[in-house]
């Protein structure tokens, strides 16, 4: 009984201060007993008109007759809570926070808190009400469940694994995915993320991933074999995960900080074994062949000595993840030399990186991407033994690395400024040479300090690969643009794909800064204001 | 032993990396010089059928070779480092410098004369790459203590010899490299027969050469910066010649094709253009008007839809970070979940989207929809109505007034108290409202929706001149770049206010000031000062974002030079065209954002 | 200054003295040499390497880049699972065919749009472009690019929203059309016939460019553009497809009768090439000449091979091809049992692919959502322009 109490104690306390922190303060603030009840009030007036409204809007819905009764209840249970809250506010504003000012007006009147509070209810309940008719009602989404893997893969890839006259290349995918599940797994094993916040997290993912992949509409896959591969992905993370939390529970500091080097260096490295995977190059085919002549592992190395997917048929959510990647390793890269140029007193190596700098950042990335398109390669064919051999993914892998390297230059220079000299001094004093302070003095002190800012030019090279469909190159904002023209299935539905797109890269976009946020906290880079007060 | 074997290992690995080093060094030298000697073979064939050159590629031997050596040259002169306070202070050995330059031309004069013939394809490359290689050797040489490598005898102190030595370097290289050239045939096949391998093995003694040097690291802090100009210039050396002569071919290239890419001339803008574009100001007449006029319109297009973004942009990013900032949880976090959604939104998706939603929500033009008859709404359009031109002008000059007056009765001090504020914003409301009438009870043309054909809703349309229309692609612009911008200028603002000190809020509080005063006297006066520059970026972001408007089909900069690219096929001075104007607009935003900056922080706080 | 002013004194004598030493060791023979040299050299800059040469060195056994569109149902078409077809996806098969690679696995298809797709035949992507392609002069002339031929009559025309015109108030004319707004797509023929047309008959039109035709047909379907405009063989596959998946109810859509200017679409390769041309251009003839003679890819094996001009068809190459890469004999074999012949090309595109060539002409197609009958698609003897010069 007294537990109960309790529990309710602390429930009403609760309904108080989100009173508080919608409203503002109450009139009666002094008197408990009728705050208390009057907020009970409020509140059960609130759940009787919610669902008054849940009912008049499923009964309006389901008169037009296209609604399913499933998408119609949701609705109206989303657009009801919406309700709720709006009424609740209303009424919390009008009873508790209402007093007649005489000065300025004699009305009574709520305060400009409570105002607030109104106008964000409405404006959540039109999110609400728009957000789900989105959703569940006015659009069908089957058009997105057919193009599952077209919008991943590209046409090539679907084509080979459709139709029977080409072999299917897609086992060159997984390889990549289960090695990508386990260095995110180990990755979060070694930080300091709690277990619990990673399970429910990486839970949530898995659990729409395999949504995603395993619904069975329109699937023109075999749906079963995916679900098991990836479900053999999830686990392998978890494993991994578990692993190397033991292990950085039980081992020095120096051994994790090794063990967290090699997981980057394994991180960098998948994005070459993807290339690799993708489309192998002669040697490694050659190598291959002579190995399954010795009779070592014959039925996997026989399919590396196969013709590889060369990277004009690759296409969707691919081309973005392999540019977007390249800009980000090679251009960090490139950055790096490029701030160290403008920043070094040798005329030689100053004037050059300055006017590459500025040259490439005064324009937009869409007039370096028809440069590298149609006038790069006149510049650079000679260099090619085989010309073809630079097609167009190399070259917008090139031209993003050279955009991204410029803005990561700008901000690392302000980095490398910011170090503090006395450290140069010392290391000067100590007998290093001048390449050695450069890179073990000054770039690990301004990456440390710029962090977030290159975790920004990251986040923008990903947006900035939906720029690639202006020179036609099939990536997946294109698919999905031109999905409703050519799937005679779902010829009009012009909307879903894109707002699935905006979706996928919002998803990507937003984990990148969310890890920003994190590693920033981790380096003690936040600085905390007097802003809250404001 | 066990330190034997550390320093065994740090040995074979410092040597492995030395020939994994020297190994990419001679690939990457013999893949940059092939191509260079192919194009200055190419560029000097010259034969005649006719009186007529058939070679279209051809240079003269004088204009190639000036253009070579003077831009090595300019990168010589780069690797100086010290000339221009060397020369302010006179204290500079001009001599090798000088020597340097009069090799250079005496070579541009042998070059020219037709005793010395330098065939096409061996004398002319050998002689144009060598060179620069020959000129890095000497000024390399400058640094490098050969007096110390030579075994001291006693008669060579004693003579002369040791004034004039440095220079018997120099002139015995310049000799020896000056007779190969000459009798380039008679040399042995290893050299004559595969150039580039020839000059390749030369570059890379230099680097190594100049590498022991620096590894030694002996003398003065002068000759290390010298010692490792010299070897960035060896390393970079075919780099510099590989572009220069691979775009000196493309300027003349045996293919019309690509010669037209590359042709820098900007005589094909003074023809008509083939096609259409819709602008508002100046509208440019197809089939009549030349390309300039199309491009000066749109240009006119983009800057007018930056200046509408950026303005809307701003005010939309203070309120969301403003309130990002207040008391009440609701709407803080709707504030949030506006910053989070647009700050990860690509905006070229967020274009499309606008675009096609603002098709599917705006009702069709037949169905007449309006406001009060004032306003007309459609997926084809929106109608606003037109107001007379002296009246506006009427308008602006009371408003553009009063400001004056306003700013003339501030000179000594703003008046920050309520009642000043009070009267303030009584005088400017007053003046908006009457402002707002004169515009209003004047001759404005609203919009005349006429139906030609009842039974035809296709014809209906408002008239000509009637109204101002603001088309559904430059609205979906509009909304695209001010909700993504905004909420970038949402986090700084927010930013910049939260780095204020503490103090200063408790302060205000502490005064009694309420919240609006705190955050029009104390809060945003100084967050501004740390805003603009972060500003600025933002809104050069903005004018290069507006590029993006080709996916809403919106007559911009980047549209037209791309059509006119795929109409003509001259991409280079197209597309240099497209730079110098972003960066000259990026340059007036600079410089206005300067100059609000200048006078925000000229009080230091 | 003084070491200066000897230095230099000392340059100059020895060059002097080397610039002695120097020209009179070349020879006759040396100069020769040189000079034919230098003409081989020309020569080699101006012929370019045949196209077909490069195909077939591309990859292991050779690779065709074939510029496509992919989204005109019954010309350039990709479904969801990436199966292409349409007549210029056919020609492309019959092409690799004819030259001996697999239309199944050794065509690469790159999209061009209409505002690169000169660009990227000029600068060597794509090897032909085959791409609903209107020959005009300024494009042979002017844009480094060669017509093989003509292999499809279109015109262009205009498909309006019976919503906002209604045929019949219209008169059944698009001359009516005065202030509608029309989406064209930028960079084609279409936007210049459109304007001329709008200008001459004085129809008043607002012209709207958008960048390609799905974008066109997002703005058809939602109302924002009242017509749009392209080759009539577009605009019947549009409406076909869009009436089929139902989903612009209320649009009303209808073709207009006038054909607002000539489009004859063709393939197009690079100036200069003309080994390549060759076969592009016969490749398509053959076809029609197939049909002409009542082959098709059911009957060629049984083929009375003592008919003189069927032995020539099928048995020989007629010099077709490079002197390192000539054409295989049986080249219109391959072609036939690839692709089959004009009218099973045709049934592939535009019908439902069930025509027995045995039964009977166009007029047995069944399914037809364009039909060649009474078309100037038709063969010569059907009353059409299909006509194949005499292969011999």
């Amino acid at each position: 009984m007294s537990g109960d109490i309790r529990t309710f104690n602390s429930f009403i306390k609760k309904i108080l201060e989100l009173e508080r922190g919608v409203a503002g303060r109450s009139r009666w603030d002094n008197n408990s007993k009728m705050d208390v009840n009057l907020s009970l009030l409020c509140l059960v007036f609130s759940v009787l008109f919610s669902s008054y409204m849940l009912i008049t809007t499923k009964s309006s819905i389901t008169i037009g007759g296209e609604v399913s009764s499933a998408d119609a209840l949701i609705y109206s249970s989303a657009v009801a809570v919406a309700w709720l809250g709006v009424s609740w506010v209303i009424l919390i504003s009008v009873i508790k926070r209402t007093r007649i000012i005489p000065k300025i007006v004699p009305l009574p009147w709520f305060g400009s808190t409570a105002l607030l509070g109104i106008i964000s209810s409405f404006i959540m309940l039109f999110l609400v009400e728009w957000v789900f008719d989105v959703l569940v009602i006015s659009m069908r989404w089957d058009i997105v469940w057919a193009n599952r893997v077209s919008v991943m893969l590209g046409p090539n890839l679907t084509e080979a694994m459709t139709q029977d006259y080409l072999v299917s290349e897609n086992w060159r995918i997984w390889p990549i995915i289960f090695l990508l599940w386990g260095i995110v797994g180990s990755a979060y094993g070694t930080s300091g993320t709690s277990t619990r916040s990673y399970l429910i997290g990486f839970g949530v993912v898995s659990a729409i991933i395999l949504a995603f992949a395993g619904n069975p509409l329109e699937a023109n896959y075999n749906i079963d074999r995916v679900l098991f591969r990836f479900i053999l992905a999830t686990v392998l993370s978890l494993c991994c995960f578990f692993a190397m939390r033991y292990y950085s529970n039980n081992v020095e500091e120096y051994k994790l900080n090794r063990a967290k080097k090699y997981i980057g260096y394994a991180a960098i490295s998948t994005f070459f074994l993807t290339i690799i995977l993708l489309d192998p190059p002669e040697f490694i085919k050659n190598f291959a062949a002579h190995l399954v002549g010795f009779g070592i592992f014959e039925s996997q190395l026989e399919l590396i000595t196969r013709d590889g997917v060369p990277p004009a048929r690759w296409g969707g959510l691919l081309i973005n993840l392999i540019v977007a990647a390249a800009g980000c390793v090679l251009g960090f890269a490139i950055g790096v030399i490029l701030a160290f140029s403008r920043q070094s007193t040798l005329p030689v190596l100053k004037w050059p990186g300055v006017a590459v700098i500025e040259i490439v950042r005064s324009g937009p990335l869409i007039c370096w991407l028809y440069f590298a398109m149609y006038l790069l390669p006149d510049v650079a064919d000679p260099l090619f033994t085989n010309p073809e051999d630079f097609d167009n993914i190399v070259r917008m892998m090139a031209i993003f690395s050279l955009f991204g390297g410029c803005y990561i230059a700008e901000v690392i220079r302000g980095g490398l400024q910011a170090v503090d000299s006395g450290q140069k001094e010392a290391a000067l004093a100590l007998g290093l040479s001048p390449i050695q302070i450069k890179l073990q003095i000054e770039l690990p002190n301004a990456v440390r300090t710029t962090l977030p800012s290159i975790v920004s030019v990251f986040i923008g090279l990903w947006k900035d690969t939906t720029l690639l469909f202006i020179i036609e190159i099939v990536d997946f904002f294109r698919i999905s643009k031109t999905m409703a023209n050519t799937d005679l299935r779902f010829l009009g539905d012009f909307l879903e794909p894109v707002y699935f797109t905006a979706l996928v890269f919002w998803v990507f976009a937003f984990y990148l800064s969310r890890v920003s946020m994190n590693v920033e906290k981790g380096l003690g880079l936040v600085k905390e204001g007097g802003g809250d007060a404001a | 032993m066990n330190l034997n074997y550390l320093s065994n290992r740090i040995n074979f690995l410092k040597s492995l990396q030395a020939i994994i080093a020297i190994i990419i060094l001679w690939k990457y030298n013999t893949k940059m010089l092939n191509p260079t000697v192919d194009s200055i073979s190419s560029m000097s064939r010259s034969y005649f059928t006719n009186g007529v050159q058939q070679n279209p590629a051809y240079y003269s031997p004088n204009t190639l070779s000036s253009i070579i050596l003077i831009v090595f040259l300019f990168f010589l002169f780069l690797t100086r480092n010290d000339i221009l306070p060397a020369i302010k202070s006179k204290k500079y050995n001009f001599s090798r410098s000088l020597a340097g330059l009069f090799i250079t031309l005496i070579i541009l004069l042998m070059v020219s004369r037709p005793e010395f013939d330098f065939s096409p394809a061996k004398g002319m490359p050998f002689i144009l790459i060598g060179t620069p290689v020959m000129l890095t050797l000497i000024l390399a040489l400058e640094d490098i203590d050969l007096v110390k490598l030579v075994p001291q005898k006693s008669w060579m102190e004693k003579s002369s010899f040791q004034s004039i030595h440095p220079w018997i370097n120099t002139i015995l290289i310049f000799v020896i490299f000056i007779s190969m050239s000459i009798n380039i045939s008679f040399l042995p096949p290893i050299i004559s027969s595969d150039i580039p391998f020839f000059l390749s093995i030369i570059l890379l003694a230099m680097a190594l050469f100049v590498f022991i040097q620096i590894y030694s690291e002996s003398g003065n802090p002068l000759v290390h910066d010298r010692r490792n100009s010299t070897m960035i210039l060896i390393i970079a050396l075919p780099l510099i010649l590989y572009l220069t002569t691979r775009l000196l071919f493309l300027l003349k290239n045996p293919d019309s094709v690509t010669r037209e890419r590359w042709d820098l001339s900007w005589s094909f803008m003074d023809m008509k253009n083939t096609f259409e574009i819709n602008a508002w100001p100046i509208q440019p007449d197809f089939p009549d008007d030349d390309r300039w006029k199309f491009l000066y319109a749109a240009i006119l297009n983009s800057g007018r839809a930056t200046i509408l973004s950026i303005v809307f942009c701003t005010i939309l990013g203070v309120l969301i970070g403003v309130t990002r900032l207040s008391s009440n949880k609701l709407t803080s976090s709707l504030a949030t979940v506006y910053v989070e959604v647009f700050r990860n939104m690509p905006l070229a998706v967020l274009l499309f989207l606008i675009m096609l939603q603002l098709g599917e929500s705006l009702p069709l033009f037949q169905d007449e929809a309006n406001i009060a008859g004032w306003i007309y709404y459609s997926n084809q359009g929106i109608f606003i109505p037109r107001p007379e031109t002296a009246r506006m002008l009427m308008a602006v000059a009371i408003v553009l007034s009063l400001w004056g007056w306003s700013r003339y009765r501030d000179r000594e001090g703003v008046d920050d108290s309520e009642e000043a504020l009070a009267k303030k914003t009584l005088i400017w409301s007053l003046t908006l409202s009457i402002c707002l009438g004169i515009i209003l009870t004047g001759d404005m043309s609203l919009p005349n929706y006429v139906k030609p054909n009842e039974g035809i809703p296709g014809s209906w349309n408002i008239e000509d001149g009637s109204a101002f229309e603001i088309t559904k692609s430059f609205l979906a612009l509009i909304i695209g770049l001010t909700l993504f911008t905004a909420a970038v200028v949402a986090e700084i603002v927010r930013g910049s206010i939260q780095a204020l000190p503490r103090g200063q809020i408790e302060a205000s509080i502490s005064l009694g000031l309420s919240s609006f005063q705190r955050l029009r006297l104390v809060i945003l006066p100084q967050a501004l000062r740390s805003m603009i520059p972060l500003l600025n970026s933002q809104y050069m972001n903005v004018w290069k974002n507006s590029s993006l408007a080709i996916i809403v089909a919106y007559s911009d900069i980047f549209y037209v030079i791309f059509v006119m690219m795929n109409n003509v096929g001259k991409l280079i001075p197209l597309f240099l065209l497209l730079l110098v104007i972003y960066q000259t607009g990026s340059l007036i935003i600079s410089g206005i954002m300067n100059f609000f900056n200048s006078r925000v922080t000229r009080v230091k706080i | 200054m003084r070491s200066l002013l000897a230095t230099t004194m000392m340059l100059l004598m020895m060059t002097a003295a080397l610039a002695g030493c120097a020209g009179s060791d070349v020879t006759d023979e040396d100069v020769d040499t040189a000079r034919e040299e230098g003409r081989l050299a020309g020569i080699a800059e101006a012929t370019p390497v045949s196209t077909l040469d490069t195909i077939h060195e591309r990859g292991e056994n050779g690779m065709m880049k074939c510029g496509v569109k992919d989204s005109q149902w019954g010309m350039g078409f990709a479904d969801a699972d990436g199966v292409r077809s349409g007549l210029d996806i056919e020609y492309c098969r019959a092409v690799a065919a004819a030259i001996g690679l697999d239309p199944d696995t050794q065509i690469e298809y790159i999209l061009a749009s209409s505002g690169d797709r000169f660009e990227k035949l000029a600068s060597g992507e794509i090897d032909v472009l085959i791409r609903t392609t209107t020959w005009t002069t300024s494009r042979d002339v002017g844009l480094n690019a060669d017509f093989a031929g003509m292999n499809f009559f279109d015109g262009q025309g205009i498909l309006i929203r019976g919503d906002a015109f209604p045929q019949d108030n219209m008169s059944n004319s698009a001359l009516n059309l005065a202030g509608a707004n029309v989406c064209v797509g930028t960079g084609t023929t279409t936007e210049g016939n459109v304007a001329d047309w709008n200008t001459v008959n004085s129809v008043g039109m607002n012209v709207i460019p958008v960048a390609d035709a799905a974008e066109a047909t997002a703005e058809l379907v939602s109302g924002s553009c009242d017509a749009f405009t392209g080759d009539m063989s577009a605009m019947v596959a549009k409406k076909y497809t869009l009436e089929t998946a139902g989903d612009c109810d209320g649009c009303d859509l209808w073709i207009a009768p006038e054909l607002l200017s000539k489009e004859p679409l063709g393939a197009a390769v690079r100036d200069m090439d003309s080994d390549w041309k060759d076969v592009v251009t016969w490749v398509w003839y053959g076809m029609v000449t197939a049909e002409e003679m009542g082959l098709h890819s059911g009957n060629y094996m049984d083929a009375d091979m003592t008919n003189p001009s069927v032995d020539r068809l099928l048995n020989q190459n007629l010099g077709l091809g490079t002197d390192a890469n000539p054409l295989p004999a049986t080249w219109m074999q391959n072609v036939l049992s690839h692709v089959g012949n004009y009218g099973e090309a045709w049934d592939d595109s535009f019908c439902d692919g069930s025509w027995d060539a045995d039964v009977g002409g166009s007029d047995t197609m069944t399914g037809c959502v364009l039909s060649r009958v009474g078309t100037a698609n038709a063969l010569v003897s059907e009353g059409g322009l299909q006509f194949a010069p005499p292969m011999r």
